[in-house]
Formats: C-alpha cells, structure tokens, sequence
C-alpha cells in the first residue's frame, strides 16, 4: 500500500515518526460523538472508563456536526483524501442546521480541501487590500 | 476572526453537585495542562508554522480546544451549584469559594493562577509539533487521573469524551509532523532551522 509520507518502520534514526492514519470504517454520527471519534482505529478506551456513561444525550445536531468536525481535522492532514473529501460533503449536505465545521469558509472545491489554502489572515499577502 | 457556535461540543448534565471534584477538575480549565493551555499553545504556535496543512490544523485543534474549555467550564459550574455552607465547607471548597464564590475563574487544582509558563512555543516546526505530541499526553493523562477520582456517572461521561479527543489530536499532530519531514532532507532533519522567515 502506498503511503504520503515517510513508512514508519524504516528510516532514518534520530527523529520519531508518526503512522499515517488512513481511514475506512467511520462510526453512525451518534456512536462517534459518544465515543469521542469518528474512527474505530482511534478509539482506544482507558480499561477502567471504557464505555458511555451518563444520561445526556447528543442532540442529532451535535451528532453529526461532530462528525462533519472530525473529517475536517482529518482533511488538515489528508487533503487530497478523495474519500475524505466526500464524505465530509456528504455529512455537511445531510446536516441541516448550520455549524461551524460546514458553514465557515466553503471547505471543498473541485475535490480539494481548500480551507488550507494560503494565505492565512496573519501573512502579508491576505492583507493587501486586493478586491 | 472568531465565531461563537451557542452549543456545547459535547453535552453537560451534572445534577449532584460536588465541590471537591470541582477543585480537581477545573486542572482542565485553567491548569497546566489543560484546554487553555492547549489552545493558547496552538493558536500561538500556527503563525510561525510553515505548511497550509499544519496552519490548517493548529487553527482547528486550537479552536476546539476552546470548546473544550467551555465543557470543563460548564462541568465546574454545574458541580458548584446549589451548594450548602456546610458542603462548602466539606468539600474543602472554602478556599476557592472565598476568591471565586461560585465563579469559574482559570487555576491549576492545586490552587495557582493559570500560566503561560507551562506551554512553550520554540518557533521550529518539529520542536512545537513534539511540544503538541506532549501536551495531548499530559492532558490525557490529567483526563485519567481525574476519571479515577470521579464517581458519578455523568462526570466520568464527559471526562471519557475529552480524554479520547486529545488521542485523536496526538494522532493528527503524528501526522503534522511527518507532513513537516516530508519537506526536509531525510538524512538530516535538523541541517537547518526551517523557520521560513530568518535568512
């Protein structure tokens, strides 16, 4: 299988590295948000506080703006993800109330995640005044 | 710009006040380790950042991080409700209750004033990614030491919930770091400080 970045079982020493994460099974919006990830692979429980507790349940907004959350902090790290990409418009369209995960700067054009687009505020460039 | 979204990230229903777990928790509001830290650490760390993605992705983790803040907030105001003088008392409570009533106010358990002396931002990619790995352990940590201190139900569900986020942001910040390693010599990742403005 071929990965983006460097394989983590070989290389270099004197610097750590991180496995990629490459996603395939996502939790229903409503067990994401209560397991605290969209992502069986990324649940990893403390032995003694393993499952949900409580009597609060996540309204079916917070559930999928949850979701929509989570794909977007994947998509930082995978924007060129083409399934990431769809699922996360995917969730949005299916989400009816706006949240800031969907809602503030349209995210996805002609399939790539371009809220990482530079320039970000703080640089010259997105202060020069151009219309 | 900053948007207030008027929901909590995860819901909050505590009914049977408890000041002493109160104490510990709001470590998480304003302690050294916990979601204050964390968000002003990666709010600050994003501008000297090189690469979209990691600007991207310090921008987004330290925006939940506020979230977060506001869940611990909402926990040590649901736990400090209605309490009687005697359960004040109790609790151990009277100290913070003297400065802060029933106010929410940033301090570490242990009772000091929160500081930005615990979080660190070195200007050096890899360095403030290893700073990040680090701090989603701490908070981890934090998170389990106060799952074992608690016993109601309804706290440990929100502990549960926030302990897992900072797994999941550990995992993201791996990632940014190998996104930074990507665009350095492989032989050596330190020739060079790749800070992107100093000639």
């Amino acid at each position: 299988m071929q990965h983006q970045h460097s394989n983590c079982h070989t290389g270099s020493v004197g610097i750590v590295y991180g496995c990629e994460q490459r996603f395939s099974q996502v939790y229903p919006a409503q067990v994401a948000l209560r397991s605290g990830t969209l992502f069986p692979e990324l649940n990893k429980p403390m032995a003694c506080a393993a499952a949900p507790t409580g009597c609060a349940e996540p309204t079916p907004q917070q559930a999928s703006a949850f979701a929509a959350w989570e794909m977007r902090l994947y998509l930082n790290t995978h924007p060129n993800d083409e399934s990431a990409l769809q699922m996360f418009e995917q969730i949005c369209r299916q989400t009816h109330q706006p949240n800031y995960a969907c809602t503030f700067a349209p995210c996805v054009h002609n399939g790539c995640w371009t809220w990482i687009q530079d320039p970000w505020p703080w640089e010259l460039e997105a202060n020069e005044g151009r219309a | 710009m900053f948007v207030y979204e008027k929901k909590l990230q995860y819901p909050v229903r505590i009914t049977r006040p408890d000041a002493r777990m109160a104490k510990a928790i709001i470590s998480q509001y304003g302690g050294p380790d916990g979601e204050l830290s964390a968000s002003l650490r990666y709010l600050s760390q994003r501008f000297s950042m090189p690469h979209r993605e990691l600007k991207g992705l310090l921008t987004d983790i330290g925006v939940e991080e506020l979230g977060h803040l506001e869940i611990v907030g909402a926990m040590v105001y649901q736990l400090t409700r209605g309490l009687s003088e005697k359960q004040i008392k109790q609790d151990g409570f009277d100290a913070y209750f003297t400065d802060h009533a029933q106010g929410v106010y940033p301090q570490a358990a242990a009772g000091f004033p929160y500081t930005a002396a615990t979080i660190a931002v070195k200007g050096d990619p890899i360095t403030d990614l290893h700073e990040n790995l680090a701090a989603e352990q701490k908070a981890r940590t934090t998170y389990e030491n106060l799952l074992i201190l608690a016993d109601d139900p309804d706290v440990k569900d929100v502990l549960r919930y926030l302990r897992q986020r900072e797994i999941v942001h550990y995992q993201r910040f791996a990632e940014g770091l190998e996104i930074v390693k990507d665009h350095l010599n492989e032989r050596n990742f330190y020739a060079f400080n790749p800070s992107p403005s100093v000639k």
